[in-house]
């Protein structure tokens, strides 16, 4: 209902290693994402069109941008999508950032009946761990998760795994896959709708490019 | 360790807040535009109680998340009580048990507060101010097309003339899912409600469905925009049992989309956040200005059933909040009436004052015996004197002045003025 190509459509996109698969994608897709990769600071950049601004965003917070309306779409984990519940449109899985949600503990380790477990994600691991009937102590950490099997602070981890290099470089193996990740484009449900045409030939030329991808 | 010092005297329990004059004076003034709106349309205002009996509201909303509800055991009765986090199930339970006898169709208003926690998620538990109405009664499509059309008039009402209302019939993906479990289903409608596509597909693969369902519940997650969308839903939906449902909804919009009743109007096959209660059309207002719903409602025939009392119903309500930001966007929202200081001796002020008060005008004395050409520094503190804001400063024997917003206006120079005052004030 809004009148087209008044205000750029905003989509939120994580800063990091997703960034240059997503620029890819984009292109495949035949939408102009500008100087999208272009290696400065800026936190917003536009489209050569002026029809799209992104904004640069820890991978974590892109749906919280989308679900305030801050941002009408974006992309992000299915990871952080799981563990915190938002009420968003999780439209089309990209096939970019693909990972694994996975248990994983020192080689060789016995876990004990009521293991710790060091992870960011506290919701899917009791989860996890509580389907299963197992009670685990979960200690939230935010980062370098892989030392704690090693220094004595958890049993085991949750964490995403994307080669498994860092864990063989930690001497920890997997034990589970809890999880297969990879991006998804997220819309403000409200949002979405009021600018329904808009919103739609992205989603939809993505949703070719994701298809695309996977044929060939 | 840190002495952890006093306890915060600004702390609030978890997404409380005021609302200072200026808020406080659009919520009313919506809330006041949205009730009159209802009232003229034959509902009639009940009030509700804050807390409810969490079983009652569990018999009209089915199970709820404890984590999702602010509720505590009553010391007396050893009942679980909740702050009400949806006013429905509390109409319901009030037509069912107080108005049971009443023949022909019953149409309440209501306005007030829900409270809801969202665990986990951006937005933590609020309080949300609504106002609604239920009509119980009268079955659809009559009783759905009288509630949209005394919705669009409320939201006309609070100053919006940008909005779109979206229908759905909650029928269509129960039909589909009919044969499954309540786990299948539950999994099922999670990825519906979320248009998740690929996740939808991977767990329908697994359910025993017959081939033309399955095609068609994977597909409702694309099944949305304007009404010809409706064309592409009879080839999925006219060969499975969600047939009966579309063409419900079909007419549905015909009468909506007939009566010009939104400016406008869309659909939407695979809507699945409504409530549990709903069992036929649903609909919900969006508006430019808000990222999240302006208000929704549909139809509940069953609830009054739970409640003893079996008729058919329908309902609306408006959420405040994203109503007020919408209404401001679209500079829908009335500036604030300017109020009027009057500096004069005691006497005349108080003649004055009665005078403004009497044609509406919010009116305060100011400043002490009468003052006479006083300069902006002067004026400014007096206005502070009044509480701050928009004010106009009168007096009948000398200029009066409008400060802060630095407009001048002109004077009533003697007691004979009021009555010019009274009115260049209504227009300023």
């Amino acid at each position: 209902m809004s009148a087209g190509g008044r205000d750029p459509l905003r989509i939120a996109v994580p800063k990091g290693r997703v960034l240059s698969g997503l620029a890819r994608l984009f292109a495949r897709a035949g939408i102009d994402c500008g100087d999208l990769l272009a290696d400065d600071r800026r936190l917003v950049r536009d489209s050569g069109d002026g029809r799209l601004r992104f904004y640069l965003l820890k991978p974590d917070d892109v749906p919280t941008w989308v679900e305030y309306g801050a941002a009408d779409l974006g992309v992000s984990g299915r990871d952080v999508l799981m563990e915190r519940r938002y009420r968003l449109y999780q439209l089309v899985e990209l096939g970019i950032g693909r990972c694994r949600l996975v248990v994983a503990t020192r080689k060789g380790a016995v876990v004990p009946d009521a293991p710790r477990i060091a992870t960011k994600y506290r919701e899917l691991a009791a989860a996890h761990f509580g389907a299963r009937g197992i009670q685990a102590e979960i200690v939230y950490v935010q980062g370098s998760v892989e030392l704690a099997p090693l220094t004595g602070l958890a049993d085991a981890i949750v964490d995403l795994v994307e080669t498994g290099t860092t864990l063989v470089e930690n001497d920890l193996e997997e034990r589970e896959t809890i999880a297969e990740i990879s991006s998804v484009l997220v819309a403000n449900p409200a949002l979405y709708k009021l600018r329904l045409a808009e919103a739609r030939g992205v989603v939809e030329r993505l949703r070719a490019a994701v298809e695309s991808a996977g044929e060939a | 360790m840190t002495d952890p010092g006093p306890p915060a005297l600004h702390a609030l329990p978890a997404g409380m807040a005021d609302l200072l004059p200026a808020e406080a004076a659009v919520e009313a003034w919506l809330a006041g535009r949205v009730m009159e709106s209802f009232a003229l349309h034959g509902y009639q205002r009940v009030g509700l109680p804050a807390l409810e009996l969490v079983r009652v509201l569990e018999r009209g909303l089915g199970e709820l998340d404890p984590r999702e509800l602010v509720c505590f055991v009553e010391p007396e009765t050893g009942e679980l009580v909740a702050f009400r986090p949806d006013m429905t199930p509390q109409i319901a339970r009030l037509v069912a048990t107080r108005l049971g006898d009443r023949e022909g169709p019953v149409r309440l208003a209501y306005q007030g507060s829900v409270l809801r926690r969202r665990r986990e998620r951006a937005r933590r538990q609020q309080q949300l101010p609504q106002a609604g109405i239920e009509l119980v009664g009268l079955a659809a499509p009559e009783g759905d097309e009288e509630t949209i059309r005394a919705a669009c008039a409320a939201v006309r009402a609070a100053g919006l003339r940008r909005f779109h209302v979206e229908l759905s019939h909650t029928g269509v993906a129960r039909a589909l899912m009919a044969p499954l479990t309540a786990e299948q289903r539950a999994a099922l409608v999670e990825a519906l409600a979320h248009k998740d596509a690929t996740e939808l597909g991977r767990r329908a693969r697994d359910a025993a469905l017959p081939t033309a369902v399955r095609e068609a519940l994977v597909e409702l997650p694309a099944l949305h925009g304007d009404v010809e969308v409706l064309e592409e839903a009879a080839r999925l939906l006219d060969p499975t049992p969600a047939r009966d449902a579309l063409a419900e909804l079909r007419a549905l919009c015909s009468a909506v989309a007939a009566g010009v009743i939104a400016p406008s109007l869309g659909v939407d096959l695979g809507e699945a956040w409504d409530f549990d209660y709903y069992t036929g059309g649903t609909f919900r207002v969006l508006a430019e200005g808000a990222a999240e719903r302006v208000g929704s409602g549909g139809r509940y025939d069953q609830l009054l059933g739970r409640f003893g009392a079996p008729r058919p119903a329908c309902g609306f309500a408006l959420d405040l909040v994203p109503l007020g930001r919408a209404a401001r966007h679209q500079g829908g929202l009335p500036p604030s009436p300017p109020r009027v200081g009057v500096l004069a001796e005691a006497g005349a002020a108080q003649r004055l004052l009665a005078a403004l008060r009497a044609a509406g005008v919010p009116a305060v004395r100011v400043g002490g015996p009468a003052g006479v050409a006083l300069d902006r520094r002067e004026l400014t503190h007096l206005a502070a004197e009044a509480g701050g804001g928009r004010w106009e400063l009168r007096s009948p024997e000398s200029r009066c002045e409008c400060v802060d917003d630095a407009a001048v206006v002109a004077a009533a120079q003697t007691g004979r003025a009021r009555d010019e005052g009274v009115a260049r004030t209504g227009g300023a």
